[in-house]
């Protein structure tokens, strides 16, 4: 980040030919590097300037002034040569522009959509990738179920996953469970396949499936899929394509959040066929997809009653980070978030649910942050027999897909479309 | 003493500084009002040179080596703290025609900074009267059609705004999550495209963007909309009026350029480089016409309790302005709401980031139409009442030329489940817009819609 460069580390090229105001070469480039280094440690600890542990970052020199750079670094630079200095610091932190146009064109296969037809016509393709997409719902709704599904869709497509989780909700079994259950319908009923993971599961008591012929019920929508037909991969695959984080305070989550990046890179490094524990031969898929289930769990736990300022600097925080490592690292971020009772006199920002008032924790700052914002809720129009089964999944956030709403429900499949 | 003499010199040479050589007019500065480098006033004071009369004289009497001797300094030190002087005044006067009699040789070279802006003539006449300025302003009509607001697409919002987002000044957009500033900073950049034979500015467009919240999709969506609307036009004036000849949906968003900063100081880097960059692109022969800030407030919100934050702002604030004069730009910033308490404490009043008041399981929300209400807590402290304000702050607000205020207009569909009122930029979806402060139109109120084309205005109720 640009805010922790150390100025001794800048380029020479800035500090070339800087000095006008007199002539003859006083300084070479690196020996004024030094000086002016030397002098932003000393004049930092003086009073009007910024911190009293000395200016050493380009963030700290960057929100100087002008006339306080004049003052920090005489007699070296008269106020022309500051201002010159800070732009030229400013040219070499400066991200490189992209045309809309360029963005535009680099978007092929920029989502992992969800498998769900109705959900993902209304996110126009899926969660997008390099953008903070926010699930929200109360409890037991499905949202833990949608992003394990998440996660076995973006193995189909070739990706790794890195699941956060805050709160132990995560079910391996089931996670697994709905792999399999996902690469049966699209294997055509391949005994041999569920046998085998049937017995590294329960070993040789285990039921054995083979000689189940499963009926392929009508494909499923290809809508958003690209054209090449992928196929779900084995649940070994997908297993051992998702690393867990198990953070338990906020302190932890930040600390898993700012090693996020290295992770992926080194996940993503090549597409090696490594050998697990079982000595099964399996593919390392480079890394999409980044869950955290949840939020709310730590932040509220950690910061009780009384410190709602730092827990929306940690919050920023967080969201700071989380949206540099979607940007930066491409993947797709996926955010689950709880809610909170209500006041009734409350006129926006709740949802009836059953009669009760409730709204999204955590507030409007981090719901600024969210990119996306999927709320999940029980189909209070069903007429489809069994109501308590369907339920709703609604964009209310999007800066790309207007509202819209889809139903779904819980299946041993994960998460299925309903038609309306 | 001294005071007094500088302010008595200053009226009077300021009354003939204008018709005269302006020696005198530059004379006036006392040293220690310039941006001079701490040891080099040290020096000159030390000597007795108090204002930069006494510098200039002595050099004209005597040449740089009189100046050095009366110094004690040698002649390369002398010509580097003269120019200096020079410099400085030039910079603190924005008038290079004033000192161009005192030394005509440093006038062209090493013009690090650029001190003048180009608005507003030179001052050689006398002072000038409203009038003449307001006339002088565009020398031509076809200046004057280049320098035009930038329509948003809605035609109750621009009335409202006076054409549309005005240039030369910074607009603020400020309202609660996903109400629409995005969508309606993106409509602005394919906006600023148009043609000027339709209505438009013919600008290139400059995307900060801190949040990632930048979509091509939808830009592509709203210049696909544009570009057919401007087909009908063009259809409907039955051959008139042409599109220019690379006019085309890929030229709308190769005109938008994305800065995508992922902290405080890129932030910061970006506005600093931003002339440099204007520069380039008008030499390359495209004119940037508006700059949006998408959003000014996410990097500044990581510190909770960062005072230096308003320091930084202010000097943000100025950048922006100076910037939007120099190169006739309209500069839109997008704000974000915080929760502000009010009765608890006195006068400007804390700023929570998130949920307000101190209840333990994650906070009150409400968004209230510029009113507050009770809002008690969880907890048993006392009633606070909290309400929902553009973040940053007060002095913020002040830097601000023109303020608008984006709100949902409330969904009257009970049975819905809903988070967030009627979130969402959906079709139809309606938006009101509220002109909060502005120094040329009166406040006001206008409904608009966000639809899959883009900003539209409201169909269903009469402008």
């Amino acid at each position: 980040m640009a805010s922790h460069r150390s100025i001794a580390r800048i380029p020479l090229h800035v500090f070339a030919d800087l000095i006008v105001h007199q002539d003859g070469d006083l300084y070479s480039p690196s020996d004024l590097r030094d000086a002016i280094c030397r002098k932003l440690l000393e004049a930092g600890r003086s009073v009007y300037l910024v911190t009293d542990q000395g200016i050493a970052t380009v963030g700290q020199l960057m929100r100087m002034s002008p006339t306080a750079l004049l003052r920090a670094l005489d007699p070296l630079l008269t106020i022309d040569e500051c201002h010159e200095l800070m732009t030229r610091i400013s040219q070499i932190c400066t991200p490189k522009p992209k045309t809309a146009q360029v963005l535009y064109s680099q978007l092929k296969n920029q989502y992992i959509p969800l498998d769900v037809n109705g959900i993902d016509r209304c996110l126009r393709g899926g969660v997008r990738i390099g953008m903070l997409t926010e699930i929200v719902g109360q409890a037991g709704i499905g949202k833990t179920q949608m992003v394990m599904q998440l996660c076995v869709v973006a193995a189909r497509m070739g990706y790794g996953s890195i699941y956060v989780d805050t709160e132990r909700k995560l079910s391996l079994q089931r996670l697994y469970e709905i792999a399999r259950e996902r690469a049966k319908k699209s294997s055509h009923g391949r005994p041999s396949s569920v046998t085998s993971d049937t017995r590294w599961k329960y070993g040789q008591d285990g039921f054995d499936y083979s000689g189940i012929v499963n009926n392929d019920d009508g494909g499923s929508d290809q809508l958003y899929m690209d054209g090449s037909n992928h196929e779900y991969k084995s649940p070994l695959q997908v297993m051992n394509n998702i690393t867990v984080h198990t953070p338990a305070s906020t302190e932890e989550l930040l600390a898993v959040v700012s090693r996020l990046d290295e992770e992926i890179v080194v996940r993503s490094d090549a597409s090696t066929i490594t050998r697990t524990a079982n000595g099964q031969e399996t593919q390392q898929m480079p890394v999409k997809l980044v869950i955290l289930d949840s939020i709310a769990a730590p932040t509220r736990k950690d910061f009780g009653g009384g410190s709602a300022m730092e827990r929306a600097a940690a919050i920023f925080q967080l969201a700071q980070t989380l949206k540099r490592v979607a940007d930066e690292m491409q993947v797709a971020i996926v955010v689950i978030n709880q809610i909170d009772a209500a006041n009734h006199g409350d006129v926006d920002q709740t949802f009836d649910n059953d009669g009760s008032c409730v709204k999204a924790a955590l507030g409007t700052s981090w719901y600024h942050c969210v990119s996306t914002r999927i709320a999940l809720g029980r189909d209070l129009q069903s007429s489809l027999g069994n109501s308590h089964a369907i339920r709703t999944a609604t964009i209310v956030k999007s800066n790309l897909a207007g509202e819209d709403q889809a139903l779904f429900e819980v299946t041993v499949r994960g998460i299925d479309h309903v038609n309306e | 003493m001294l005071q007094s003499n500088v302010s008595d010199r200053k009226r009077k040479s300021s009354s003939t500084s204008y018709s005269s050589s302006s020696s005198s007019y530059a004379a006036a500065v006392k040293l220690s009002f310039l941006p001079l480098r701490p040891s080099t006033l040290s020096i000159l004071t030390r000597r007795g040179f108090h204002t930069c009369s006494d510098v200039f004289a002595s050099k004209t009497s005597g040449g740089i080596s009189n100046f050095a001797a009366e110094l004690d300094v040698d002649l390369m030190e002398a010509t580097g703290i003269h120019r200096e002087v020079e410099s400085a005044v030039r910079t603190y006067y924005n008038c290079r025609r004033c000192i161009s009699n005192n030394n005509n040789n440093n006038n062209n070279d090493n013009n690090l900074t650029d001190p003048s802006p180009q608005d507003g003539p030179v001052r050689n006449n006398g002072p000038l009267t409203a009038a003449s300025i307001l006339s002088l302003q565009y020398s031509s009509q076809s200046e004057r059609l280049k320098s035009r607001p930038i329509i948003t697409f809605a035609q109750a919002v621009d009335s409202l705004l006076g054409g549309g987002v005005q240039p030369k000044e910074v607009t603020e957009i400020v309202g609660s999550p996903g109400v629409g500033k995005t969508q309606l900073a993106m409509q602005l950049c394919v906006d600023a495209h148009l043609p000027i034979a339709f209505g438009g500015v013919d600008g290139d467009s400059i995307y900060i963007d801190t949040e990632g919240s930048f979509s091509p999709e939808r830009c592509w969506d709203m210049a696909k909309a544009l570009y057919d609307h401007l087909q009908g036009s063009v259809r409907r004036s039955g051959g008139k009026k042409q599109l220019p000849e690379n006019f085309s949906v890929e030229s709308i968003l190769d005109s938008i350029h994305v800065f995508r900063v992922l902290d405080e100081t890129s932030q910061n880097c970006t506005i600093q480089s931003l002339p440099d960059f204007i520069e380039k692109k008008k030499e390359m022969g495209r004119c940037v016409k508006l700059l949006v800030m998408d959003s000014i407030a996410f990097h500044y919100r990581v510190n909770a309790s960062d005072k230096s934050r308003t320091k930084s702002l202010a000097r943000i604030a100025s950048m922006l302005a100076d910037m939007a004069v120099k190169y006739d730009m309209a500069v839109v910033v997008i704000n974000q709401m915080t929760m502000k308490l009010q009765g608890l404490l006195s006068g400007g009043g804390g700023e929570v980031g998130s949920g307000g008041g101190s209840s333990g399981g994650g906070g009150m929300e409400e968004e209230s139409w510029m009113e507050s209400r009770t809002n008690t807590t969880n907890t048993t402290t006392a009633t606070t009442s909290s309400v929902l304000v553009p973040a940053l702050g007060e002095s913020w607000a002040h830097a601000m030329t023109t303020r608008l205020w984006l709100s949902f207009v409330s969904d009257s569909n009970p049975q819905r489940s809903r988070i967030s009122g009627s979130g969402g930029s959906g079709d139809g979806k309606r938006r009101l817009c509220r002109l909060v402060k502005s120094p040329h139109k009166p406040e006001g109120t206008a409904v608009f819609t966000i639809t899959k084309y883009g900003i539209r205005g409201d169909v269903s109720s009469p402008h």
